[in-house]
This record gives structure tokens, sequence and C-alpha cells, in this order.
């Protein structure tokens, strides 16, 4: 990969605001060899290309959007510090990306950018949208008046890339400003008026098609109709049609590990390959394609421009507790899972709301807890109705849901109010033209942001997985002679070092009405909310994980009470701490991707298993004095 | 927030726009048209408008409000933003029509 520095490549930034086009022109330029990481320190996404420019090797980066160098964002603090040279030296070139419909914000900071004096050039993107709003341009006139060279292009089509290729080729030879622009805003914005007055023949219209759209996408009636419509078909296609993909993802995973199991001697070879590695790995595919939905939806939503109309609708009721408008399509989305929930925060300029976003999304009720609440409702709560079509089954389960959803939004109240309150960043929103993405760009993104989960959420979840494997398999102490298959793993299970922590645990949760076994479902539900069902299975050494677990834990008796060790105080307390707890290795991972620091996946899990153990504490003992 | 917004005001002001019949742009109604007069910018937050282009001199048209009021859609320098009634109200304009001032 490391060459001899004499044929070092050529560094080129990409500079312009959000909205320019220079994401698209990122990817016409280096196609799908772009490498995605984090700056250092901060949790701006740093992405990289290589490309071969009329056989010149560069090295393309895409610097975050910004619309100014006075940075009030993280993500415009890095660009500050990529022209700074303090990552990685001063890029060789620069190429500005502005939008030609709306050159005259972008000329405001091309003037700061030409201080730099790093060679740049100016490429002026959406050509075609902006001779269809009827603009007219000088670009020779342009590039006179600037100093530099000016290109015009088109990215999603290609037009214009070829001749911007080799003018990237040789910015030794591009022409500079034979004088600077002045620095001060209100001079900058008169140099920038007196050199459109020159330039601009004739200025863009509005586009008519967008404010055809705005009118009823926006009407005050119709806007918010069409809003809850999109989030309902949004919820429900992330929800319902990743299923069969993951139900057959499962299926693979289970049959793979039965295969192994076939095939291998017995043995803790086998065991390792088959219920550590294999099942581990398959936790994290099965979230594949809840967030290859969620991404190709939120990117065509972001990419025809309603997502920004999304948050302009609902931007009012967010404010209420201290968020914005985009924090509420990443909280709907943790309806599913809040892994693609938190990676769809990305939207959200502010890092203060963007944190708080992060550190509520896991108190919506997410797919994995279903499993659960259906073992437990099933169980203990009575099927009937109680008005009409609703049964009480049901009513317990919008409570749940209901339950999370109000503390998310009661948390992001406090939090924005007390932890996170500085910083008040502006909240500002472009509402760009609707254009149609091509299904290319599409794809990319997508495909980008399902290997950027696969890759870093994938080895951590990998490594917590072999972790509980074993946590769940050693000592490997032998049953006694003639126990079942059943009883032998049960007993191997209770005294492995999950059951010697589930009896040691137990005066914890004891107040919570926990015993042993249940305390053995939550150690092990750390991994995934999921997996207690599965783990109370293999307790009570039931094969049929449906119905006969099912009466398992419905007739299991405390032999020291003599009394259900499930009643209705337990289960609801269990209910309630399911509710809040913070029991999955993935959010954990995301988070801490997401952030570039263990110190808010600490900060959220310790809040949110306080937050579990007091609320079912209290439901104990409130469901206690009322039944018991 | 001690210092006098008073003395702020007119230290950003241009002297070429010093007016009396200047209104917050958030009282606008939508549909009408203003030019920016001033822009307070006393704060990196309140420099960031004038990044964005809401300048001095600057024709500026207020396209809708939100279903619930808030945020407002404006459309200046050839593209379409939205801010909150509290960063609009940091925004002075003279309107172009006075009768569209609500």
């Amino acid at each position: 990969m490391t060459t001899a520095a004499a044929t070092a490549p050529l560094r080129l930034g990409l500079v312009g605001s959000p909205n320019s086009g220079k994401t698209t022109l990122f990817n016409a330029l280096t196609g799908l060899r772009a490498k995605v990481g984090n700056y250092p320190g901060v949790t701006v996404e740093r992405r990289e290309g290589s490309a071969i420019f009329e056989g010149r090797r560069s090295v393309v980066i895409d610097l975050p959007g910004s619309y100014s160098l006075s940075p009030v964002s993280p993500d415009e603090e890095v660009v500050m510090r990529v022209l700074d040279g303090e990552l990685n030296g001063v890029p060789q070139a620069l190429a500005v990306v502005a939008d030609a419909n709306t050159l005259e914000r972008s000329l405001l900071m091309l003037a700061q950018i030409l201080h730099r004096e790093i060679p740049t050039c100016l490429v002026l993107t959406m050509t075609d949208e902006f001779q269809a709003r009827g603009g007219r341009l000088d670009i020779p006139r342009l590039e006179r008046a600037l100093g530099i060279p000016v290109l015009g292009v088109v990215g999603h089509r290609g037009i214009g890339i070829a001749k911007l290729r080799r003018l990237l080729a040789k910015p030794e030879d591009w022409s500079r400003p034979h004088l600077m622009p002045p620095e001060e805003i209100h001079a900058r914005a008169g140099w920038v008026d007196s050199i459109l007055d020159h330039v601009l023949t004739r200025r863009p219209g509005r586009s008519r098609k967008s404010d055809a759209v705005d009118r009823i996408v926006l009407h005050p009636v119709i806007g918010p109709l069409l809003f809850a419509a999109v989030m309902v078909v949004f919820f429900q296609l992330i929800f319902a049609w990743a299923q069969p993909a993951m139900d057959f993802i499962d299926a693979g995973v289970v049959s793979l590990g039965n295969t192994v199991h076939a095939q291998l001697p017995a043995g803790l070879f086998a065991d390792f390959l088959a219920d550590g590695l294999i099942a581990g790995v398959g936790a994290v595919i099965i979230f594949v394609p809840q967030i290859v939905l969620l991404f190709t939806l939120l990117y065509l939503l972001q990419d025809v421009g309603y997502m920004a109309r999304a948050a302009f609708v609902i931007d009012r009721v967010m404010a209420g507790v201290g968020l914005e408008g985009r924090a509420f399509v990443s909280l709907l989305s943790s309806y599913a899972c809040a892994v693609p929930g938190i990676m769809a925060t990305r939207t959200i300029p502010s890092p203060r709301h963007r944190l708080v976003t992060i550190l509520v999304a896991p108190l919506m009720t997410c797919s994995a807890r279903l499993p659960v609440y259906a073992l437990l409702i099933g169980a203990f709560v009575p099927a009937v109705q109680v008005a009409g079509p609703l049964g009480l089954q049901g009513l317990v389960l919008l409570a749940l849901y209901l339950a999370g959803s109000l503390t998310a939004l009661l948390v992001a109240s406090v939090l924005t109010r007390t932890l996170l309150r500085e910083d008040a960043m502006p909240f500002y929103m472009e509402l760009p033209p609707y254009r149609l993405p091509t299904a290319k760009l599409l794809a990319t993104q997508v495909w980008r942001s399902t290997w950027a989960f696969l890759r870093r959420a994938g080895t951590i979840i990998l490594a917590v997985s072999i972790v509980l494997w074993c946590l769940i398999t050693f000592p490997r102490e032998s049953a006694p002679v003639g126990a079942s298959p059943t009883e032998a793993s049960r007993y191997a299970l209770e005294h492995s070092l999950a059951g010697r922590a589930g009896h040691a645990i137990e005066p914890l949760i004891e107040p919570l009405g926990f015993d042993w076994k249940i305390g053995i479902g939550l150690i092990a539900s750390l991994a995934a909310r999921e997996v207690i069902v599965s783990t109370l299975a293999q307790i009570y050494a039931s094969s049929d994980q449906d119905t006969s677990l099912r009466a398992a834990v419905q007739n299991d008796i405390d032999p020291r009470t003599g009394e259900k060790v499930f009643d209705a105080a337990t289960v609801a307390s269990l209910l309630v701490f399911f509710v809040f707890a913070l029991q999955c290795m993935s959010t954990l991972a995301i988070m801490r991707r997401e952030t570039n620091s263990w110190r808010w996946p600490a900060f959220a899990f310790s809040y949110l298993l306080a937050l579990a153990y007091g609320a079912s504490f209290a439901t104990h003992r409130i469901v206690e004095s009322l039944f018991g | 927030m001690a210092l006098p917004t008073e003395s702020l005001i007119t230290e950003s002001l241009r002297p070429t726009l010093v007016c009396d019949d200047s209104v917050p742009l958030s009282s606008l109604a939508p549909g009408s048209r203003a030019t920016i007069v001033n822009v307070d910018a006393s704060t990196p937050e309140g420099h960031r408008l004038l990044d964005l282009g809401f300048l001095p001199e600057t024709e500026i048209r207020v396209v809708r409000r939100a279903p619930l009021r808030d945020p407002i859609a404006f459309y200046l320098r050839g593209g379409q933003i939205c801010l909150r009634r509290s960063e609009a109200a940091r925004i002075r304009v003279l309107a172009a029509d006075a009768e569209h001032a609500a």
C-alpha cells in the first residue's frame, strides 16, 4: 500500500456547504474506493478516496459540509484543522464545490478559503438545474474576476467530470487570485455582490416544481397528515419488510450451527464454533436487513429533499423537549432497532442535539423486546377483553411502548436542561429543491453505511459474544450420572460462571422480585434482550420455547417459600425492567462508534440501569401491596 | 448577556441603513418581501446568520410558516432556509410593502 515519497499521491480537498453536491462529486471522482473513518477525538466522519487524474495518483478528501471558516460545529472545526494542516498536513490543492443556484452564499466562504493561499479551483454543480431555472452565468468572466479556474459540472450525469479530472491533475498550473478578497464579513459580502453583478447575466428564478410540491407537502393541514403517513409507512417497512429476511438469516445461522454440531465431533470446539462464533456473527448480521432498508429509505427521503420538510413540520414539537426536527426521524427508527436509529442521528448538525438523541434512543421500544414481552404477557396477563376488541394483553403491550417513548422525551428534556445545556447552536436548515437521486448514488450510500456497521460494530459484538459464551460454558462441571441431556445442560449452566454470577447477584435483584434464574437470564441478556428467552428455556430445561416454557415459568415454585417464582409483582417488575434497561451490546457498540468514546455508552448504560432498577423496585412494591 | 444590548445594536448597524421603520424578520407574514437592515451578530450563533447569507441589503422573502407556526422558511440568495422564530427575531428588516407587516 505505501509507496516511496517520490510518487506520493496528490492530496486534494473537497470543500463546500451541505447540499452543494459535494458527495455526488466525491463519488464520481473516486467510485467505491473510499475509506471511511473518524477524525481523531471527534465524531466527525472522515472520508478519503483514491483516484487517478491523467495518470497522477491522488487522494481526494471529502471535507465535512461547512458554511463558513468560522466554525460553530465539530464538522466545521475539522475543516479548519485540515486547512491548518493539523491532520495529515495541508492539502496540496482545494476544489471548492458550490451549487450554481446558491453561488452567492458559496462565494462568501470561497473568499475566506482564498486567504489560505492553497491552489484552489471552483466547481459549480447542478448547472442543469441552474439553467432550467433560467439562470445564466459567464464562467470565463467569473474566472477572471476570481483569478482561479472555474468549471461547471452536472455530477450525477457525469457531465464535465472528464474535464474536471484533467484540471485536477495539474494544480501547479492553476491561476492564483491577483487581489485577495476582503476578510470582514460585510466587506466580503460587498465583494461577492460586485462580482455577481458582473458575471450573473440572469439570476435563476425559484424552482417552480419545488414550490408546487411544497404547497402540498407543507400545507398546514395536508402537510402534517402526509408526515404522519410517511412515518407510519416508514416504521411499517422497517418493522415488517425486514422480518422475512431476518427470519431467513436466523434460520440460516441456526441450521449452520446444527450442521457444525452434526459434522464435528461433540466437544468444546464444536460448541465454541456453533454457539459462540456462529451465533455471535449471526447476532450481528441479523440486523443487516433492517439497516439496509432503513438506510435506503432514509437516504431516499433525504436525497429527494423530503427529510428536511419532515423536520420542518415536526420541529416545533421536538423543540418542546429541547431537541430539533431531525431528531424525530432517528427516534422513530429506534422503534425497529436502536442501532440504525443511532446511526441515523448523523443528519443532526448540532453535537448536543445529536448526543441527547443517541442517549435516549434505547428507550424507544425496539423489536428485540417483543419476544420478552410476548413470553411474559402471554404467560401471565389474562387474555380478557377490556373494551370491545381491546384485549388486556394488547393494552399492557401498548402501555409498555408508551412508557418507553414518554420516558425518552422526558429524559431528553431533562438532559437538554441540565447536563448538556451549553452550546446553544442556532437552528437553521436548508430546504433544498426536490431532486431525484440516481440509483447509483443511493446504492453507494447504503453500501457504505452498512459496511461501516458490519466492520465497526461487528468486531465488538463478536468479541463480547465470545466472552458471554465462555461465561455460560465454563467451568465445565459434568452432570450427575444418568441425567438426561436437557438436565445435563441445565446442570452445566447452573454451575457455569454465569450461573454462579446469577446466584451472586441474587441479593441485589431480590428487592425487584427476581431469583437467581432470572439473574442468569438478565446477565445473558446483556448481549441482546431476546437472549433471556432462550436462556430461560435452557434453565427450565425446556426444548420448546413457546408453550412448555410458558407453562414452566407459570408453575415454577420457589423451594424456600413454596410460592410461585413468577407472581404478579415479579412479572410486572421484570416487564418494567425491560422497558428501561440497556441490555444490548450492539447498541453500546454503535454508541461507542458514533460518539468515539466509551464515556457515553457507559453513561447511557448506567442511567438506564438505575432507571430500570428504580422503576422495577417501585413496581414490585406497588403491585405487591395491591395484590399481595 | 450583561452587556448593554443597545450599544451592540448601534455598533453593528451600518451607517447608511440606520432607519426607524425596521421590524424583526419574525414579525412578517408569509408572502411578504423585505430587505435586511441589520443582523444581531454579537454572538457566534448570530454570526452564523451572516455566514448563511442573512446580510444587510439582502432581499428576502417569507415563504411560509411550519404548520405549528414555527420554524419559518425564507427565500434568499437563490435558496430556501428555515429559522426558528427566535433566530429570525435577531434580524431586522425593512418591509417592501408595509401592509404585510403583521
